[in-house]
């Protein structure tokens, strides 16, 4: 036991000495944490168009007024030339172009319609087709005031007739403000969690290897499961320390509450650090180098994370995709996070999520363990 | 000069060879990602899971149910009308969006009263609320206008003209999200496979001590860093090359440019990437920090500050103002015109004029960051 003590000790007074590790694990999170927090944000503000007016009338400039009402779109110039106008997509200077056609307001008058042309960039195409979306919203809200209006005493001697006047009233649970922030800062601790985790244990075992030291430890006479524990428990230490720091920076800065019990998230968050433990000490065991080590462990954390339902919504997946995702140990935790922060779910509701996580933290383990054991001999 | 330079880049040629399976994992890594890319990720939204509470039955709320499934938009997995069945498919996450047509729906309809849909939407996982949402409401003001136009009729009215927006799509009609996703998912793929590739080769000759011996020999700093580059640019373009043909070969991404701009704006873009993590490398000087730091730096900002999937207008102002530092976004710029625009050098020189720029100086950095002498 104090051999075990001693390891530890020695394993965590050689992780947090070292000053650029000191900085690569308490500092780079938090700024990682941050940058995410601020720039991420799915809405599309401020979107530039070029308007391309050939009717110059009051009408037309009626059209400016409805497009930049809102915070969502800009005129940034306005062409007279419409022929080469198009061009100005081709060439990157332009995202949405609106061309106005001649005669414009004059069939407006006559009661004929007379379409506006919308030309948008289709390569960027998350943000054109949500700017899409808002300009239509605008030009039917337009249109649903003109309506309404339209009835009046002129064709009516009495009263007018009643409209129907549907209204719909939208109400956002678990994230009222539909802040994409909160919707991924617990992605984000998990991500990070992952990443720090099982490159830590992965890399700092073949270090040992690399250096020479590792065949020290073996004849020392720390027994097979003491120097498993020595190996990880440190890290395993560090994973918390690391994920209260950025749940702390999430709160303070962020203002993500966590409405579900600090318990719950401790236990399946220490379930998950176990698992990427165990995966680390596996991918320790059949790498030789640092070098392989890293790419073994980005070799199985690229499709961890894309599968985990971070930034890619799993449900709009093929269904053997979808299917495949129940090996995924990270979309387990990172679901399981949202719905601590986010619902306000306990352990009642994420009971099978935590057996999940900690089938596979005996799997990744144990096998690691095995391989482990079979190396030191 | 020259001898040196090729001398060191055989040297570094060797290494990589010797470990065949870094190599292995460089380029089964990016095949693999634009596999799983192209067919797992979608952002196109259709069948948003919808529970109704309908307390009316009237026509007037059967019309609006059949409405909203004919649309394709929403699939209706309850229909019921008891409240509480709603909350609790919304609680277990079975259903995205929840809308309850009060009773008296139709009577308020028929009067010309505000008749209210109640709409509860599932927050926890903003990405599809925010597209429920949009669609949502645009499917509403579709229902609006169509019963509108209905009692216009009915009271023969004309409902005067209005400006009407007719869009048009360019390069992408059906905005479908793969091919906007794909020239990023081969932006990404490059500038993290290349920052990683070099991160640990400065370091790693730190650790073992063999930088000085290097620095003792004739060779100078710029020229260890060129050698170095060299191999692993080769390696970085392959990596890409194979991504991009894939995305057009697999999953038919259009391919509207020429290949030469491809290979030139290519080549430039590794030589930053590599750079970025050789100029880490010798900074830090050990591999553990050196691989965190360059992951950070190439996933980070060639993930958010691209316009990948968030758009750089919409954050604030530093944040925009950082973003103009990033090579992945005047990449990802590129990438998209060459591929989907077949538009050449005329609609990006700016950006291509950066990238190089960009190059010279991150090699500088690297070279001065390698010491002439043993101190």
């Amino acid at each position: 036991m104090t051999a075990l003590k001693a390891l530890i000790r020695k394993e965590l007074i050689q992780t947090l000495r070292d000053k650029k590790l000191r900085v690569v694990l308490f500092v780079l999170p938090v700024v990682q944490l941050i940058i995410f927090g601020t720039a991420i944000s799915t809405d599309v503000k401020k979107t530039k168009v070029s308007l391309c007016d050939e009717d110059r009338s009051k009408a037309s400039r009626e059209i400016h007024s409805i497009l930049t009402a809102g915070e969502y779109f800009e005129i940034t110039d306005v062409q007279d030339d419409c022929r080469n106008a198009e061009n100005l997509l081709y060439v990157n200077k332009a995202k949405i172009l609106l061309v106005i056609p001649p005669g414009f307001e004059r069939k407006l008058q006559m009661g004929e319609n007379s379409p506006i042309q919308a030309v948008l960039d289709g390569s960027d195409g998350s943000s054109a087709g949500t700017s899409l979306g808002y300009m239509l919203r605008m030009f039917m809200e337009h249109q649903w005031k003109t309506w309404q209006k339209t009835p009046d005493i002129k064709f009516y001697s009495v009263t007018p007739p009643p409209l129907p006047n549907p209204e719909l009233q939208t109400r956002v649970y678990f994230n009222p403000e539909m802040e994409s922030r909160f919707f991924l800062l617990p992605g984000i601790m998990t991500m990070i969690l992952t990443i720090i985790v099982t490159l830590l244990t992965a890399m700092g075992i073949t270090r040992e290897k690399e250096s020479g030291t590792f065949d020290q430890l073996i004849v020392s006479p720390l027994r097979g499961w003491e120097l498993i524990l020595g190996k990880t428990l440190p890290y395993l230490l560090i994973g918390l320390a690391d994920l209260l720091l950025v749940a702390l920076v999430s709160k303070t800065v962020f203002q993500l509450q966590m409405n579900g019990s600090f318990f719950s998230f401790i236990v399946m968050n220490t379930v998950y650090i176990i698992c990427m433990l165990g995966l680390g000490l596996f991918i320790s065991t059949v790498s030789s180098s640092q070098g392989q080590a890293m790419m073994t462990v980005f070799g199985f954390l690229f499709p961890f994370i894309i599968l985990s339902d971070f930034f890619f919504p799993v449900e709009n997946m093929p269904i053997i995709i979808k299917k495949l995702t129940i090996l995924n140990p990270m979309k387990y935790a990172l679901v399981a996070q949202r719905e601590i922060f986010l619902k306000g779910n306990g352990l009642a509701f994420l009971w099978d999520s935590v057996l999940i996580l900690a089938l596979y933290s005996v799997i990744f383990l144990g096998y690691g363990a095995y391989r482990f054991r079979a190396e030191a001999d | 000069m020259l001898r040196r330079i090729y001398a060191m880049a055989w040297k570094e040629s060797l290494h990589i060879i010797r470990d065949f399976r870094t190599l292995y994992i460089a380029f089964v890594i990016p095949i693999f990602l634009i596999l799983l890319f192209g067919y797992a990720v979608n952002f196109d939204i259709d069948h948003i899971q919808t529970g109704i509470c309908d307390q009316d039955r009237s026509m007037e709320s059967r019309e609006f149910i059949s409405r909203l499934q004919a649309g394709g938009w929403f699939e209706v997995k309850t229909l019921t009308s008891e409240p509480d069945e709603i909350q609790k498919a919304l609680q277990g996450g079975r259903i995205r969006i929840g809308l309850f047509i009060p009773s008296g729906f139709h009577k308020q309809i028929s009067r010309g009263e505000t008749a209210q849909i109640g709409a509860v939407l599932d927050g926890s996982d903003s990405g599809s609320a925010n597209s429920g949402y949009n669609y949502l409401q645009l499917f509403f003001n579709e229902y609006k206008f169509s019963i509108l136009r209905k009692s216009f009729q009915q009271y023969g009215l004309h409902p005067p003209a209005v400006p009407e927006i007719k869009p048009r799509i360019l390069f992408n009609p059906e905005l479908k999200s793969r091919y906007y996703m794909l020239p990023g998912i081969i932006v990404l793929i490059t500038a993290i496979m290349s920052a990683m590739l070099t991160s640990l080769t400065a370091a790693k000759e730190w650790e073992r001590g063999t930088m000085e011996q290097l620095i003792s020999t004739p060779v100078r700093p710029h020229e260890i860093i060129l050698g170095k580059i060299i191999p692993y640019t080769a390696i970085s373009m392959m990596q890409s090359l194979i991504s991009a043909s894939a995305a057009v070969w697999i999953f038919e991404l259009p391919f509207e440019g020429r290949i030469a701009d491809l290979l030139i704006t290519n080549f430039f873009f590794s030589i930053g990437a590599l750079g970025i993590g050789i100029t880490i490398s010798s900074v830090l000087k050990s591999q553990l920090p050196a691989i965190q730091v360059s992951l950070i730096a190439s996933m980070l900002p060639s993930l958010f500050f691209s316009n990948f999937v968030f758009p750089i207008d919409s954050m604030p102002l530093p944040l925009r103002i950082l973003s103009g530092i990033v090579p992945a976004k005047y990449f990802l710029l590129m990438l998209r015109t060459i591929f989907l625009k077949g538009t050449g050098f005329s609609a990006y020189y700016p950006e291509f004029i950066f990238l190089t720029v960009f190059c010279f100086i991150i090699l500088a950095a690297a070279s001065r960051n390698t010491p002439k002498r043993i101190l």
